[in-house]
């Protein structure tokens, strides 16, 4: 899932400068040296192949499910259960036995056919044990069990993007089930500190033997944490009838307090002082994005991607928080219980706030560039 | 080491890659900040300052526009068209102040390009001329494309065309000329020939100019063409009467849409390398041959694993081949 972009410096320039700098030995220069050629060599597969497998596989694993049911091969709860685990089982053997490195191309179709097994193994079972179950919160807790149980056990990029995404999902369920929707403010600040804390030791995380585990894990829990955030965005009588979810500032005040951590910790990164402007300019810009979107817990968490996306450099994470920060700014104002004439000059005043905002934010680095020098 | 190694440009897919084995967390985050994959100082400054810029734009822009839909009824007609003419003054002045070149300068002629539509609508309300809605993007369109050709604004190049889609659809779904399937062949052909052309001129100049270096624009024109060539291939598939198929736009459409693929699959696999490109045209390709198969040779229910399975061989196929193209250029 990296992103392939081209630096100016060349292998030699940064090992050198790494060298320089004592963080790395003249024993280790040499080793990656000697093994630059066979990385270059080795990549994974880029997102949008591995969007086309995860299409397919779906597609594939559908047919397959509209043919077992229309032929009766699958009939009754019984055949669903027996049949989910065998295709599951099925998938976890061909993805982590059948690797043949000299074979790659046939592993990519032996790939190819376990991901629509794994998925239709996966609906089999759910449909079978809910038909057993009978109850949402059986179901929701089998579910929150089979797809931990299936990020572990089944190594597959697509898997583990959509495994998080689905247990929260089953959890919303489970809180809906259950009349305990205010442990959503739990949930949302959970998710929130565990994407922080994925992204700033992506680092870390890349040095380990699961990285791609970890990462894949990174993005999915992002997409998560904006799409519980896309219920604080719903205003639709029956919905609020259906999931009566109130208190939406917790949510807000926990994202902002994280932001406010995020910032500070960049900051302090450039050597940036706390109680220097730039540190004051950030703490009350925050504060202020927290004031006026308190119920709006969607729009800080969206600016929180946004701005650990730009610190790691990771444009698809920017694009995505991106696309909810705008989404969700079109809900805040659409949402407003206020008239066309008040809207309009809460817009025109937030537009030009920002606009001073910016103006005194030139102020500032003009200012300190001008000490520096 | 050869020499060619050594001189490659570090990516950050080779940093991650040198992480798992021989490199610190710390020699790594330290490789990031110096190869630039992670931003600095002025970089920060760059995106806080255009951040607050664009929304804060758009957002007074926006509470403008609603503070005119609030008091709009009790405008004079005089005063409703001069406030948005105005308004298209005071962003063409703005861009003659700060120059084309620059950030503000292309966001006030984008804005000025949006008050040009919201003119013509005003004039349209207020003078009841009985004109049809489409009557207005055709005008807004050739009023704003001698800015979009000057201003060297992707932004722009893409508000045009949608204008220009837009009139297109709405003109011959207001005359009433696409009632039948073969008249919506038609239609979808006219507006792949319209996406046609801006991408052919896109890239053949690309390369020359820096502006156009972007790979979002074409790549969203190759998506609409790929939308509209893969509708008339439907509807040639699961036409119902023998009627539909005597129509011309109906029994074209597989041969536009295979030449239109082959076309792609050549020109961004040896001309301009894009690998999203390439797997958009195999995501097209394998719903088209699949509904093919699906049409012509699945006759009962019995027969969909067959689909099922040739799903499966099609997306195997086409990853094993976009890797070994993705492989081919990183080398």
């Amino acid at each position: 899932m990296d992103n392939v972009e081209n630096s100016n410096y060349s292998i030699e320039m940064l090992l050198t400068k790494l060298e320089e700098e004592k963080l790395l030995d003249a024993q280790g220069k040499q080793e990656i040296m000697a093994s630059i050629p066979s990385l270059l060599q080795k990549n994974s597969s880029p997102w949008m192949i591995q969007a086309l497998v995860a299409l397919a596989a779906w597609w594939a694993a559908i047919l397959f499910l509209i043919f077992a049911f229309g032929t009766r091969l699958i009939d009754g709860k019984d055949s669903m259960v027996i049949f989910g685990l065998l295709f599951s089982l099925a998938a976890i053997f061909l993805k982590r036995f059948l690797y043949i490195p000299a074979m790659k191309s046939s592993y990519i179709f032996v790939s190819q056919l376990a991901l629509a097994a794994s998925v239709a193994g996966q609906i089999l079972l759910v449909m079978g044990f809910g038909a057993e179950v009978k109850t949402y919160t059986g179901i929701c807790l089998f579910i929150i069990g089979l797809e931990v149980a299936m990020f572990f056990a089944y190594p597959d990029v697509i898997q583990r993007f959509a495994s998080p995404i689905i247990v929260t999902g089953a959890c919303l369920c489970l809180f809906s089930e259950l009349k305990l929707l205010m442990l959503i403010h739990a949930l949302i600040p959970a998710l929130g500190i565990a994407a922080v804390y994925l992204w700033i030791e992506e680092s870390w995380i890349n040095t380990q033997k699961e990285a791609l585990a970890l990462k894949t894990l990174s993005y999915s829990i992002v997409v998560s944490m904006l799409g519980v955030l896309c219920l604080s965005a719903i205003q639709d009588f029956e919905f609020q009838r259906l999931f009566p979810i109130q208190y939406w500032w917790i949510s807000s005040v926990c994202l902002s307090l994280l932001l406010l951590l995020l910032e500070h910790r960049i900051l302090h990164s450039y050597g940036i002082q706390t109680l220097s402007s730039f540190y004051f300019f950030a703490l009350g810009s925050t504060l202020v994005l927290a004031a006026l979107c308190h119920n709006s817990p969607g729009i800080i968490g969206a600016i929180l991607i946004l701005v650990l996306g730009f610190s790691r450099g990771n444009g698809t994470l920017m694009g995505i928080a991106l696309l909810a920060f705008g989404s969700f700014l079109f809900f805040y104002y659409y949402n407003l219980q206020s008239t066309l004439l008040q809207k309009s000059l809460i817009l025109m005043g937030t537009g030009t706030t920002l606009l001073l905002l910016r103006a005194f934010f030139l102020y500032l680095f003009v200012k300190n560039r001008e000490e520096q020098a | 080491m050869t020499k060619d190694s050594a001189e490659q440009k570090v990516t950050r897919g080779l940093l991650h890659a040198l992480a798992k084995k021989h490199i610190s967390k710390e020699c790594l985050e330290r490789s990031l900040v110096l190869s630039g994959f992670l931003p600095d100082k002025n970089a920060w400054y760059t995106f806080i300052h255009v951040f607050f810029l664009l929304l804060g734009i758009t957002l007074v822009l926006t509470g403008i526009s609603f503070f005119f839909a609030y008091n709009w009824s009790s405008l004079h007609k005089f005063a409703k068209l001069g406030i948005v003419q105005l308004g298209i003054l005071a962003c063409l002045g703005g861009v003659l102040y700060k120059g084309l070149d620059s950030l503000v300068g292309k966001a006030l002629l984008f804005a000025a390009s949006v008050l040009v539509g919201t003119f013509l609508a005003v004039f349209g309300q207020i003078y009841q001329t009985g004109a049809d809605a489409y009557e207005l993007f055709v005008g807004w369109f050739f009023f704003i494309i001698g800015w979009t050709a000057i201003s060297n604004n992707t932004g722009l190049c893409f508000l045009s065309l949608l204008i220009l889609n837009l009139a297109i659809v709405l003109g011959m779904v207001q005359t009433g000329r696409v009632d039948r399937p073969w008249e919506w062949c038609f239609l979808f052909e006219i507006l792949c020939a319209i996406q046609f052309l801006p991408l052919l001129v896109w890239e053949s100049f690309s390369s020359r100019l820096e502006w156009m270096r972007v790979r979002w624009f074409p790549r969203i024109l190759v998506f609409a063409l790929l939308y509209f060539l893969v509708f008339p291939v439907m509807i040639y598939i699961f036409s119902r009467t023998p009627e539909d198929r005597q129509y011309l736009s109906v029994q074209i459409a597989p041969l536009l849409y295979g030449s239109f693929t082959a076309f792609l699959f050549y020109f961004y696999q040896y001309k301009k390398q894009d690998l999203s490109i390439l797997t958009m045209n195999c995501i097209a390709l394998i719903i088209v041959v699949s509904c093919s198969f699906g049409k012509f040779l699945v006759d009962s229910i019995h027969d969909v694993i067959f689909l099922s399975i040739l799903v499966i061989v099609q997306a195997s196929l086409a990853s094993i081949w976009l890797r070994k193209v993705w492989k081919k250029w990183t080398m």
